[in-house]
């Protein structure tokens, strides 16, 4: 059984149909990327599993419960996590405050969730900037911040949009890391990204969305030498 | 109460033209405070403080200086529009390079400071009393069973002729292309080279110089004086949430209809309960319709 | 962008924990001693002013600063709070004591309800509907003659003689202790409530609600807890306020959008999340309009230019020369 299963979904925007009968198909474990033409759909889809968009038709069943329409809050603390393409982090609050938000909902003591935090931190390199103001790091360390903000809400699967995005060579190599550690230890990845070498470098497998439809599926390599997914690029 | 009056002729076009003037006055205001909030996010709390400084250039024109009213008015025209687009580069341009993100609401915050200062400058320069005059035009038109002043059906007319050139304006002038360019997609109309700061600056100015022109043309019914400006900025708040806030038509249209309502409801109820039933409105509107009366898009929610 | 490590902020022993604690004993003393030393009414009724308007302005940030809900229509919650308490003295024999809580709670129902019908707008729309949800209550107030008495004006009974204290209106020390004693409570439980788990909610609201949300918080609830609790302190003070002040009328200065102004003045001068600012803002503020009374208008150009030049220069406020001063 999949951790995550999305069958027949669709979205439109006023007139614009923007996903048209999207499946998808997530393992517990696994690194699934997608890749796809800008404006293919790909933010879209993040966005209506976590909620913030309604589906017009299809279903999301995440750990055995259809998910489609839940509210984004509900959504994340059944287990999913998520990065956005342009990071999201709290400007005016601390780094550490930063990590600490999703505290406010969990269980655990607040000592315990600093030492979590202060541990992500150090992974992610930001231990040193931790009472900076989120506003004061740089582009790089706010994606990677966002990152591993959402692993602070312990979740099962993590989407990521863009990572790779707008941030230096050292810190994707820190960024892999995490993810591959992360991943070890039993966490699900699903990654949006342009970037093929990083694509290959972590990912089992590969979906390819091209103008709101799946266009192909498997291996980094299989969905590269397809001439699909090469028309679909360069028609672009 | 007899209903039966508001059947007779006499009493109806009486009601229907008070209506139609207060709702012009509304309407110019509240036009100008739509195109400011449609084209740059802000809303201009200070927007009555504009009103006020026009009736003020309008009697200094006309009963100070002498001259004819189509120079005052001309004169409160041009001279808030001058006023709104120093407003605009020293004060909000400012702000906006300064606050980032969430400057709209700090914009707001800021026009408040705008009318705090201004209306207390108006205090100390002007004091209290009250300039006016009786009437810009002599003489009533009759015809029939209507009874109009000249006076009201100028202020009618000027205010339709405002209405009519700004819709022109926008509609086909090249700037006014770009105004509207920039309001739907501010960084694509950066990059098409439009100045998108000169188009704030000179939205900004005018807006304030519809304020102004409401301010000079209304003087005979609001005499200048440094809080004349309240009343006309909370009823056209109204008539921009009402007619969806950004959507300039919309804003008139309802202008026009409020002021018609209070002219109507001032038959069966004192002015209190008209603001009552005015802000119970508007908070019923932006429950259950905060897109406004007449649009058919949603409002971006939370 | 270098980081500072946080320890070496510390280093100056102005700032050590127990110079720190000497200074807001200092402060408190101050607070605590001047006016009965003094003993001028008039700088007592002074420090009742900055006071309660700086604890009202306190209230107001936890909305603005902390969740970056602007509450527009403020002075009209404290209208309900303090015609409440008074109302329910002179129709129903309600005890002003109870009025404090009675007072409270009408507000804390007004500010659940606005904040409902507000939840699913923001920023400019909050404003807006809470403007006109203020501007509502003071045109009904003012148009129910025959029960609030209107723009007449309703006088409020004093409070009553309490364990051995007098409440009659010419003892005004009585009602700044109870005035120190009631707002040190209330900053105590804000000073609480933004460093608790509440506050990095209210904080991460503020900052973007969609990450919030992703993070599993139900920010609506936030959202509903943040202008409840605010509404509640707001009516407290609003009922203190009545029974002070002796006469109630539902002018615009008074509970209109002038007072709301005044308060939010307040609170961006002292700088927006700070919530002590507000305190040392209104002393400012308040200190300024009474050494300039005599400037008339003057002193009211002063406070908008003074609100402009802190959204323009000093976007952090007081807090923001905290450093050369605290
Ligand atoms: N909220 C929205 N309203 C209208 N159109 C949208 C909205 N969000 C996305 N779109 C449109 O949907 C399409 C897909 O966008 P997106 O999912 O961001 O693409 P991708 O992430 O694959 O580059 C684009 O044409 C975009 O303009
Ligand atoms: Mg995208």
């Amino acid at each position: 059984m999949a951790l995550l299963e999305i069958q027949g979904l669709k979205k439109q925007f006023g007139g614009l149909v923007v996903l048209d009968g999207i499946e998808l198909e997530v393992q517990q474990g696994e690194i699934q990327g997608i890749i796809g033409p800008n404006g293919a759909g790909k933010s879209t889809l993040f966005n209506i599993i976590n909620g913030i968009y309604s589906t017009d038709a299809g279903s999301i069943r995440f750990k055995n419960r259809n998910i489609a329409n839940w509210s984004v809050h509900r959504v994340a603390r059944f287990g999913i996590g998520r990065t956005f393409q342009v990071a999201r982090v709290f400007n005016e609050m601390t780094v550490l405050n930063n990590m600490l938000v999703p505290s406010v909902v969990m269980t655990t003591s607040r000592a315990e969730a600093v030492r979590r935090a202060e541990e992500l931190l150090e992974l992610a390199t930001l231990g040193r900037v931790r009472n900076n103001l989120a506003i004061e790091i740089s582009g790089g360390q706010k994606k990677l911040l966002e990152f591993v903000r959402t692993m602070m809400t312990d979740p099962d699967l993590i989407l990521l949009d863009e990572p790779f995005n707008g941030i230096n060579p050292a810190l994707i190599e820190v960024l892999i890391g995490l993810v591959r550690s992360l991943n070890q230890a039993g966490k699900t990845f699903l990654l949006i990204s342009h970037e093929m070498p990083h694509v290959s470098q972590l990912c089992d497998r590969v979906s390819v969305l091209a103008a709101g439809t799946n266009i192909a599926r498997g291996t980094p390599d299989e969905v590269r030498a397809n001439p699909a997914v090469i028309a679909a690029y360069l028609g672009q | 109460m007899d209903f039966s009056l508001l059947l007779d002729p006499y009493i109806l076009t009486e009601v229907l033209v008070q209506g139609f003037v207060r709702g012009a006055m509304y309407a110019l205001m509240a036009a100008g405070l739509s195109l400011i909030f449609g084209i740059m996010g802000v809303k201009n709390f200070g927007h009555g403080e504009l009103f006020m400084l026009g009736a003020y250039a309008m009697f200094f024109v006309t009963v100070v200086l002498g001259w004819p009213w189509p120079v005052g008015i001309a004169v409160a025209a041009v001279a808030l529009f001058i006023f709104g687009m120093l407003l605009e580069r020293t004060l909000i341009d400012t702000l906006r390079r300064k606050a980032g993100r969430d400057w709209v609401l700090d914009a707001f915050i800021l026009t408040i400071g705008i009318l705090v200062v201004l209306q207390n400058l108006a205090l100390i320069l002007f004091g209290t009393s009250r300039r006016g005059v009786t009437s810009l035009i002599d003489g009533v038109l009759v015809w029939g069973p209507v009874i109009v002043s000249y006076e009201r059906l100028m202020i009618l007319g000027v205010a339709s002729l405002v209405g009519l050139s700004l819709w022109a304006f926008i509609r086909f002038s090249s700037l006014g292309k770009a105004i509207r360019a920039a309001s739907q997609n501010p960084e694509a109309a950066q990059t098409l080279g439009i100045d998108i700061r000169l188009i704030y600056t000179v939205t900004f100015g005018i807006g304030a110089a519809l304020a102004g022109l409401a301010g000079g043309l209304l003087i005979s019914i609001y005499p200048a004086h440094p809080t004349v400006g309240f009343e006309p900025v909370i009823k056209s708040l109204a008539c921009v949430i009402l007619g969806g806030l950004g959507n300039v038509p919309g804003a008139i249209l309802a202008a026009l209809l409020l002021g018609v309502i209070e002219a109507y409801s001032a038959f069966f109820m004192s002015a209190g309960w008209q603001n009552v039933i005015t802000a119970g409105l508007v908070v019923l509107i932006l429950i259950v319709r905060p897109s406004g009366l007449f649009s058919s898009s949603k409002v971006e929610r939370a | 962008m270098t980081a500072i490590p946080a320890r070496a902020r510390d280093a100056n022993p102005w700032r050590s924990t127990p110079v720190r604690v000497l200074k807001v004993l200092f402060l408190i003393g101050l607070l605590i001693f001047i006016p009965p030393l003094i003993d001028n009414p008039y700088i007592t009724r002074i420090f009742i002013s900055a006071v309660m308007l700086g604890v009202m302005a306190a209230i107001f940030d936890l909305m603005i600063g902390y969740a970056g809900l602007i509450n527009f229509g403020y002075a009209g919650f404290l209208a309900v709070g303090a015609y409440t308490s008074a109302l329910g003295t002179f129709h129903f024999q309600v005890s002003p004591w109870a009025g404090l809580l009675t007072g409270g709670l009408a507000t804390a129902l007004i500010g659940l309800a606005t904040g409902v019908i507000s939840l699913r707008l923001r920023g400019l729309y909050v404003a807006l509907l809470t403007f006109f949800v203020g501007e509502s209550i003071r045109f009904a107030l003012s148009n129910s003659p025959e029960f609030t008495r209107g723009m007449l004006g309703l006088s409020v009974r004093p409070l009553p003689e309490l364990l051995g204290f007098d409440f009659s209106r010419g003892n005004i020390l009585a009602y700044y202790y109870l005035l120190l004693l009631l707002g040190g409570a209330i900053m105590l439980l804000l000073t609480w409530l933004v460093r608790s788990r509440f506050g990095l909610a209210f904080e991460a609201i503020r900052e973007d609600q969609l990450a919030t949300q992703s993070l599993g918080l139900n920010t609506t609830k936030y959202k509903l807890y943040n202008f409840t609790i605010a509404s509640f302190l707001a009516g407290v003070m609003g009922a203190f306020y009545a029974s002070y002040l002796g006469i109630l009328s539902p002018s615009p200065e008074e509970f209109g959008v002038y007072r709301t102004v005044e308060i939010l003045t307040i609170t961006y001068v002292g700088g927006r999340g700070t919530l002590w600012g507000s305190i040392f803002a209104a002393f400012l503020l308040i200190g300024l309009q009474e050494y300039f009374r005599g400037l008339g208008p003057w002193r009211l150009v002063i406070y908008g230019s003074l609100l402009i030049f802190v959204m323009l220069f000093a976007r952090r406020g007081l807090a923001g020369f905290k450093k050369y001063l605290w």
